[in-house]
């Protein structure tokens, strides 16, 4: 947010001084004061009136003109706004260039006008290049301190960048190892597993019945391991989402916490829309949120609900009934990691909110 | 009677070998073809003759489900049957199948236990327009949970609010004990009654039915 206000700051002020707005208050005001003097030398009434408006004409025009020129340069000028050397020249030309203007402009209104005013600086060479020294030493010293912050901010803005997307990175790298881990039970050990007990199944019907009794309990744990524990392990590992979606995940997941904890799931129906890596990146929300109720917590109760709106927007609310903080007492730590960087995956926004013996809650929401 | 023209589709080759084999020896059934995949399953000549077929849930990574190729099957022939197995729990795949379609179709886990007796009888009874997928379909009560779930729909903070209201405190005394402004406590305090109350009229006396609302929450909480 606070980067935000910097950029936003940083577009009405800058790049200095091609920022039109600046360009045109600046001539603006030059000019006025310039011509302003001759106004009180008219009689009172319309043409003191007139006069006003001519000088006010007379400084806006002008100014306008050079904001426009302002405009064009900075946004097709050919060679970079970082060299300081070229930037020094262009403003020495832009001022000289408005100097020399400055007698032409004098005359006009003398000779069409009847405006024969002194201005009150009077204009000498000396004069001249003292000013433009000081105002060119001013801009320069302006321009490398605003380059050299807006550099460390784009130099911050990238290393965050940088950190998030190898956060990123190691969220993707995690959940490939968990899918190959589970395919590889799933494909080989499970199916091998079945395999041996068909084939012993055969077996056990060719011998005594003895022989065939022990066949059986073998097949019997064979079973069990292949049928309750290699399974669980493997849900552990990648939620089965195509097979069951997120209730089903969900309900393996709870099934290691019913003991400890009593937990409520409120599943919308619309959630089924969502893409498979969209429900992975709920699924893992969830359990690290729950994981931090019960290691941070404890809770006895924890309540989540998945609903995604007319409008597209998925909600993710995990709220549970545990002892509470204030906000600022909350701790982080790798589970918040986790769900951050899925938030961030999912370009949703996280809000927490505790409350000291009133439990936690988390909150997320992201758009489709 | 002819026995049951069965098509088997299974990625696992050595699964796809013994329960072939096994499927073949029973009178009941005839193995008309067994693929591998969705794609060599998708052969219109075969699927048109065929009157059930056995579907692994777990096929190619990249391809077609076994609900999905059901329903692809379903398309070329409306009145096979299909036999959906695999190594996770059938019963949420159930709600996969459009209700329109779920007449003939059939689920189980895989089990190393059952006999080619139980296959012919389910493929079978597939066959013939019937299915289990009933079994698995879960009611849908949820009041108690709905009823849970407005405690837990209130953040902490509008909770902690509520629990000083229960006491009779006023806005007023409710932000000074938790150090908040007074504006902030009755902002919040109008939130937790549109959760607490989402059906409330103007009329109603919304503070005393929040906190009776609270309270009755608190004892099922």
């Amino acid at each position: 947010m606070k980067e935000l206000k910097i950029r936003k700051l940083g577009r009405l002020i800058g790049p200095y001084p091609y920022n039109p707005y600046f360009i045109f208050l600046i001539f603006f005001a030059l000019f006025l004061s310039r011509f302003s003097p001759v106004i009180p030398t008219q009689p009172f009434g319309l043409q003191r009136w007139l006069t006003t408006a001519v000088v006010l004409s007379l400084s806006l025009i002008p100014s306008s003109l050079f904001a426009l020129i302002a405009y064009i340069f900075q946004k097709y000028r050919p060679w970079s706004s970082k060299n300081l050397f070229a930037y020094i020249c262009e403003v020495a030309i832009g001022q000289s260039a408005l100097i020399l203007c400055a007698p032409f402009i004098r005359e006009i209104l003398r000779k069409f006008y009847h405006f024969n005013f002194q201005s009150p600086l009077t204009l000498t060479p000396g004069f001249f290049l003292g000013s433009l020294m000081i105002a060119l030493i001013m801009l320069a010293l302006m321009h490398k301190a605003e380059r050299k912050i807006l550099d460390r901010l784009d130099l911050a803005n990238n290393l965050v960048s940088k950190l998030e997307s190898e956060r990123i990175g190691l969220i993707h790298s995690d959940e490939k190892l968990r899918r190959h881990a589970s395919q590889f039970l799933h494909d080989r050990v499970q199916s091998d597993l079945m395999v041996v007990g068909m084939k012993l199944k055969s077996i056990s019907k060719q011998t005594s019945p003895e022989v065939s009794e022990i066949i059986e309990g073998a097949i019997l744990r064979l079973e069990n391991t292949r049928a309750s524990d290699l399974r669980n392990l493997i849900q552990i590992l990648t939620p089965n989402l195509e097979a069951g979606g997120l209730h089903s995940a969900f309900d393996v997941l709870l099934e290691q916490y019913r003991a400890d904890i009593n937990v409520t799931v409120q599943i919308g129906k619309a959630t089924e829309g969502l893409g498979s890596q969209v429900l992975l990146g709920i699924f893992r929300i969830v359990e690290q949120s729950m994981l931090n109720s019960l290691v941070h917590g404890p809770a006895s109760r924890i309540q989540i609900s998945v609903n995604t709106n007319s409008e597209c927007v998925t909600e993710i609310i995990v709220s549970d009934d545990g002892p509470g903080a204030s906000i600022e007492e909350v701790v982080t730590g790798v589970g918040t990691a986790i769900i951050d960087s899925w938030v961030g995956i999912l370009k949703g926004i996280k809000e927490i909110d505790s409350a000291p013996g009133h439990g936690y809650q988390l909150r997320v929401t992201f758009p489709k | 009677m002819r026995p049951t023209r069965l098509v088997y589709i299974e990625n696992d080759p050595a699964l796809r070998k013994i329960l072939g084999e096994i499927l073949s020896k029973s009178p009941d059934l005839e193995l008309i073809a067994s693929f591998s995949g969705s794609d060599e399953a998708m052969n219109r000549e075969i699927i048109r003759k065929a009157d059930v077929a056995l579907v692994d849930f777990s096929l190619d990574q990249n391809g077609l489900n076994g609900v999905e190729l059901g329903i692809a099957l379903r398309n070329i022939n409306e009145y096979i049957g299909i036999v959906i197995y695999s190594q996770f729990s059938v019963r949420p795949m159930v709600n996969r199948v459009p209700k329109t379609m779920r007449a003939g179709w059939s689920f189980f886990n895989k089990s190393a236990d059952m006999t080619v007796e139980n296959y012919a009888k389910i493929l079978k009874s597939t066959a013939s327009g019937k299915g289990n997928w009933e079994e698995f379909l879960q009611e849908e009560d949820n009041s108690q949970e709905a009823e849970a779930s407005i405690f837990f729909t209130l953040t902490p903070r509008q909770r902690s609010i509520m629990s000083l209201s229960v006491q009779s405190k006023s806005p007023q005394d409710i932000a000074e004990q938790l150090g908040l402004s007074y504006s902030y406590v009755r902002k919040e305090l109008s939130r937790a009654y549109a959760v607490l109350l989402p059906n409330a009229k103007d009329s109603d006396d919304l503070k005393t039915a929040a906190v009776l609302k609270y309270m009755e929450l608190m004892k099922i909480s």
